[in-house]
């Protein structure tokens, strides 16, 4: 009996020796060990602000101030006023905030005014006096005496948006302004429009089946159109102005011949073929700027003229555009004198987005254009739907990061790519507010950062370090260790327990 | 808004087209130089130089005709001066081929100068965006070049071009890529940037099929500043597009009963006719050397006859040349043919005066050694060469280990430092470089050898089939010749053909490179890793184990109990009537062992 209850102390005794040894090997692995491994093994993420970002929304037009400086000779203040209120009534222009503000000519510019003859010579005026801004902070409205607009119509401007006289209809004013904003403002046709980028190629291709004929004069009267365009646009994004000749041997085209008229025809499926012979021709291996592509083709001297047709008659500008091209297009050129830097220039103003007013319209009148192609208020208009555009963008993409993170666990998210992130959206709201308060420039400036970090922190090669790493195989290379040390340790914690619960 | 445009533009128009702006001129030569071989090869030599008169300094290159734009942006990206890259399938055998026009190492092989406003560090970043865009331009690999296999040039490669001053050795790169293997791939966007592709001209003369059944093939693009006119008051950028082609027509035809016919054709060689000139080619001639059929015993005949026959005298040694004026030709389509009058037999080939050969001795896996063979073969005097040697990180190479020796015993003597030049590489960082400026003692065979340690490699190093070993790039042997024997080029100063016949010059340049080697290392077993991971996993579980059980369990005196009592195991004992007196239980460290334990504490 004594031995007994010896032996039961000593039992006793060993039995609480062997559960501190367990209970010591289960601290060591659950709480040293677990986490060391699940540390050591676990994708970097640098912390994010997924809050704002998954709380960020599209711009809308409410949120931007719309400043219109409203110029006048008479009491600016009481137009200006009666101006706001029309607007703010107009049902069709509730989308945008308006803010007139008033202008008082002094004396001076009055008597400048009278000097100049007609609107067109004021509007050059005013283009002197602000030579040194290029891009111009808001529209303006300018009252001018009303000789110089008949019947008072309202007259667009070059560098003012819009001239008009004491007899000038408020109503009617808003109409113009509702039928030009629907333009500018619409994103319709948006394939054919280059994608919104900081800077732009322009190529003009001459692809030439006559390898005698030179070329230099057409490229200097291309050269001379874009220049003072891309010299203008500058302040918008950059525009980057090449060409090239490419050759096509005695490349014949698969063309219709009509016996009766002899003329040489493509109609729409035949046009196929040409695209395809330049297409491969056109790529740059260097750029990933979006290019504008305009192609003038002079067609083999036995196959020339040649005309491009649609159903059965031809035409007019014989050429046609390529929706792979983002807005870009093909010329046939049948002799050299033809006027193609024209054509090419709409088509590049189209394809960045600066629309042309319909000339049908007949409740204004405006000024031609001068040798840039492209007018101040255009510029304005399209700076800010492209502030706008940038912001979505760049509020697109940093949302579908941050999905992607979400989904994929194994994307590493480093401190730059953080940063960059924090900043893309610190710009972003910079812009938003200097949207709001009417500051145009700032607000772009801040967008295209915005943009840029934002698709930087999208396409950084660092994020995908980790993608092909299956997770199985992390688990797969520690079965050896953990399932003979993991079972008896894990298995002694019911006998701890056990223990625990006699007690 | 249209009727507006209309009017200034065509306002404009007319405008632009009295100014007469400064338009660049460009012009295009192409050239073709057939050489039959002794040997019964066939050397053809397509050259294509497109020369803009432009300054290479002018950073906006906005309106290209001729010149590929795809290079013109190149040049204005990278900030390049010069550029000459090769592509090159097997090994041009100098022994017995003589020296090609355009010298070119086993795969892939690039050179580049770039602007001197760059320092060092853009420059880096400016070659490794350079290679970058060249692998994407020519399909090619040339994305494997890093600053691993990158050196700065001395001696061996210096700019080849008009001297625009302010670049030095460290404005220069260069590596090549001993295991690039070249192919259609790269012969197509090559042909894109000819003015007239494969239209007309002797593009029409590239096909693929027939350029890689043959026995060398060389595709190189050379870009470098020349001069302008005679005056050199004005530079301008030239590109020489050139590909060099060796083919067998004695293989070609097979053996016929009658001996061998080593008769060709452009048929038989390039698998067309050429049907057209290029219109925008200003030079458009063929050249064939007929040297062999007025000197030698061989005799053989061209058909359709040449425009006319030049001789070529320079560096005391005449070649004749039919020329064939495609400007000039009629009608088309031309098949030039060569037929043997008399059957070709083979001779002994007078070597030419340097030629080189390399290969690696030494066994085992740790050490081995690079040695080099220079042949001079020129009896009258020594000759001074310049020896590249551009090995990888993984062969460290000894320095001190460097030796010459010459067969007939006469010293080769290296002044330390002016002559040699050594940057010893380091690991995973940038390779060996060794340049030396030697003189070769005439008429005598000079010995280079030096030892080197295979390194270990990280396991994800090893290129696909590590087991294949390794290449090594070429040694490259320059030097001046005192004469032109065997000698083919075109004198730096001009760009074609057409100018260099009769140029007698001081010297004459070669670069010689020998073979790529292939070094075997030691290479790991694969699965490696994993086993290492596994092994060491499975050594802690098993010293944990019994660590477990000593601390967590105890050797316990068990009471009999009787009979009934006790578990399974007792009850098994007793039938097999194994029951001892004093029976100590082993508690196992098992899952069960808990269940046994808290049965024992109801005892």
């Amino acid at each position: 009996m004594k031995y007994a209850s010896k032996s039961s102390v000593d039992r006793q005794d060993g039995h609480s020796h062997s559960i501190g040894a367990a209970l010591t090997f289960i601290v060591i692995l659950l709480g040293l060990g677990v986490p060391v491994w699940w540390n050591t093994t676990t994708v970097q993420r640098a912390s994010l602000p997924l809050e704002e970002l998954s709380n960020m929304a599209k711009v809308s037009g409410k949120e931007q101030s719309f400043p219109i400086l409203l110029k006048a000779i008479n009491d600016a203040q009481v137009m200006a006023n009666k101006l706001q209120d029309v607007l703010i009534q107009s049902k069709e222009l509730l989308n945008y905030n308006f803010r007139v503000v008033p202008y008082q000519f002094s004396l001076e510019e009055v008597k400048q005014f009278s000097l100049q003859n007609s609107v067109d010579a004021i509007d050059m005026y005013f283009e002197e006096l602000s030579e040194s801004k290029l891009l111009i902070d808001g529209l303006s409205i300018v009252e001018v005496p009303s000789h110089f607009l008949p019947s008072g119509k309202a007259c667009v401007g070059r560098h003012n948006f819009l001239y008009i006289s004491e007899e000038t209809n408020f109503n009617s004013l808003s109409r113009i302004l509702h039928s030009i904003l629907v333009i500018h403002d619409s994103d319709q046709n948006s394939i054919t429009h280059l994608p919104i980028s900081n800077h732009y190629n322009v190529l003009l291709t001459l692809a030439t089946a006559n390898a005698t004929q030179i070329h230099s004069t057409l490229v200097s009267s291309y050269d001379g159109n874009f220049v003072a365009f891309s010299k203008k646009f500058e302040r918008v994004s950059d525009l980057s102005i090449s060409s090239q000749v490419i050759y096509l041997g005695n490349g014949h085209i698969k063309a219709n011949y009509d016996t009766d008229t002899k003329k040489i025809s493509l109609n729409e499926e035949k046009v196929v073929s040409l695209i395809n012979i330049l297409e491969p021709r056109l790529g740059s291996q260097l750029s990933s700027d979006p290019t504008f592509h305009w192609v003038l083709y002079f067609p083999h001297v036995n196959q020339s003229p040649m005309y491009i047709y649609k159903g059965s008659s031809p035409v007019v500008t014989n050429s046609v555009l390529s929706p792979r091209w983002n807005g870009g297009g093909l010329q046939i050129v049948n002799e050299i004198e033809h006027s193609f830097a024209g054509l090419a220039l709409c088509q590049l103003r189209n394809a960045l987005g600066i629309f042309s007013l319909q000339s049908k319209d007949t409740s204004y009148v405006s000024l031609s254009y001068d040798e840039s192609g492209v007018h101040a208020w255009e510029l304005y208009l399209l700076t800010r739907r492209r502030t706008v555009q940038f912001l979505n963008q760049a509020t697109i993409t940093l949302k579908s990061l941050s999905q992607l993170l979400k989904q994929i666990g194994n994307i590493v998210v480093s401190e730059e790519i953080r940063d960059l992130i924090v900043a893309s959206v610190n710009m972003g709201e910079n812009s938003r507010r200097a949207l709001k308060s009417g500051n145009l420039q700032q607000a772009y400036r801040d967008a295209q950062a915005s943009h840029k970090c934002a698709e930087k922190a999208f396409f950084d090669p660092s994020l995908l370090a980790l993608l092909y790493f299956p997770e199985d195989q992390k688990y797969a290379i520690y079965i050896p260790l953990f399932l003979p040390i993991g079972i008896p340790v894990l298995l002694s914690l019911r006998s701890v327990y056990k223990h625990f619960l006699r007690r | 808004m249209k009727f507006s445009f209309k009017t200034y533009i065509s306002f404009l128009f007319g405008l632009f087209s009295l100014i007469l702006i400064n338009a660049s001129s460009e012009s295009f030569n192409e050239e073709l130089l057939i050489k039959p071989l002794p040997t019964g090869h066939v050397y053809s030599f397509f050259q294509f130089i497109t020369k803009w008169d432009v300054d290479p300094e002018e950073t906006q290159l906005r309106h290209y005709n001729l010149f590929p734009r795809s290079i013109g942006e190149i040049i204005q990206k990278h900030s390049l001066r010069e550029l000459h890259l090769s592509l090159t399938q097997s090994l041009w055998r100098t022994q017995k081929w003589g020296y090609p026009v355009r010298f070119a190492g086993p795969g892939a092989e690039v050179f580049a100068t770039f602007h001197p406003h760059l320092n060092n560090d853009e420059v880096d970043n400016a070659w490794i965006d350079l290679v970058n865009s060249l692998s994407g331009l020519f399909c090619s690999s040339f994305n494997f070049v890093t600053l691993t296999n990158t050196i700065q040039p001395i001696w061996t490669f210096s700019p080849e071009g008009l001297n625009l001053g302010g670049t030095n050795a460290s404005h220069q790169r260069y590596a090549n890529l001993p295991r690039e293997i070249v192919c259609t791939e790269n012969l197509t966007p090559w042909k894109k940037l000819l003015p007239c592709e494969s239209h007309s001209g002797l593009g029409e003369l590239l096909n693929a099929k027939n350029m890689y059944d043959s026995n060398y093939h060389s595709l190189a693009l050379d870009l470098r500043p020349i001069c302008r006119d005679k005056k050199c008051q004005e530079s301008s950028i030239e590109l020489k597009l050139s590909l060099s082609l060796v083919s067998e027509p004695t293989v070609l035809h097979g053996n016929t009963y009658h001996g061998i016919n080593a008769d060709w054709s452009f048929k038989s060689l390039y698998g067309a006719h050429l049907f057209s000139s290029c219109p925008r080619a200003t030079i458009s001639k063929i050249y064939i050397d007929v040297t062999s059929n007025i000197t030698n015993t061989t005799h053989w005949s061209l058909r359709p006859d040449p425009t006319t026959v030049v001789v070529n005298q320079r560096g005391g040694s005449a070649t004749h040349l039919a020329v064939y004026d495609l400007n000039e030709i009629s009608p088309w389509p031309i098949n030039v043919r060569a037929s043997y009058t008399k059957k070709l037999s083979y001779g002994i080939i007078p070597p030419p005066l340097i030629h080189a050969t390399r290969f690696v001795a030494g066994h085992g896996q740790s050490k081995g050694k690079l040695v080099t063979r220079i042949h001079n073969n020129y009896f009258s005097s020594d000759i001074d060469i310049v020896f590249l040697e551009l090995v990888p990180w993984y062969c460290r190479v000894f320095l001190h280990t460097l030796t010459f020796s010459n067969s007939k015993n006469k010293p080769v003597k290296i002044d330390v430092p002016q002559k040699l030049y050594y940057r010893p590489g380091l690991d995973r960082q940038r390779p060996n470089h060794l340049e030396l400026r030697l003189t070769l003692p005439a008429n005598s065979v000079t010995e280079i050898e030096w030892e080197f340690q295979k390194g270990f490699l990280k396991w994800t190093e090893y290129p696909p089939d590590a087991h294949r070993g390794f290449d090594l790039g070429p040694a490259i042997i320059s030097a001046l010749l005192p004469v032109a024997r065997n000698w083919t080029g075109i004198p730096r100063h001009v760009s074609t053909f057409d100018e260099s016949w009769n140029v007698s010059q001081s010297g004459y340049f070669v670069r010689i490179h020998t073979e790529t080697l292939v070094v075997a290392m030691a290479t790991p077993d694969f699965s490696m890793p994993y086993n290492v991971i596994c092994l060491a996993c499975t050594v802690v579980a098993l010293a944990f184990g019994p660590l477990y059980n000593l601390t967590t369990k105890r050797l316990v005196v068990k009471e009999s109990s009787g009979g009934g009592g006790g578990g399974l195991v007792s009850k098994l004992k007793s039938l097999l009537g194994k029951k001892t007196t004093d029976p100590v239980e082993e508690v196992a460290a098992s899952e069960a062992s808990p269940k046994e334990t808290t049965s024992k504490k109801d005892d």
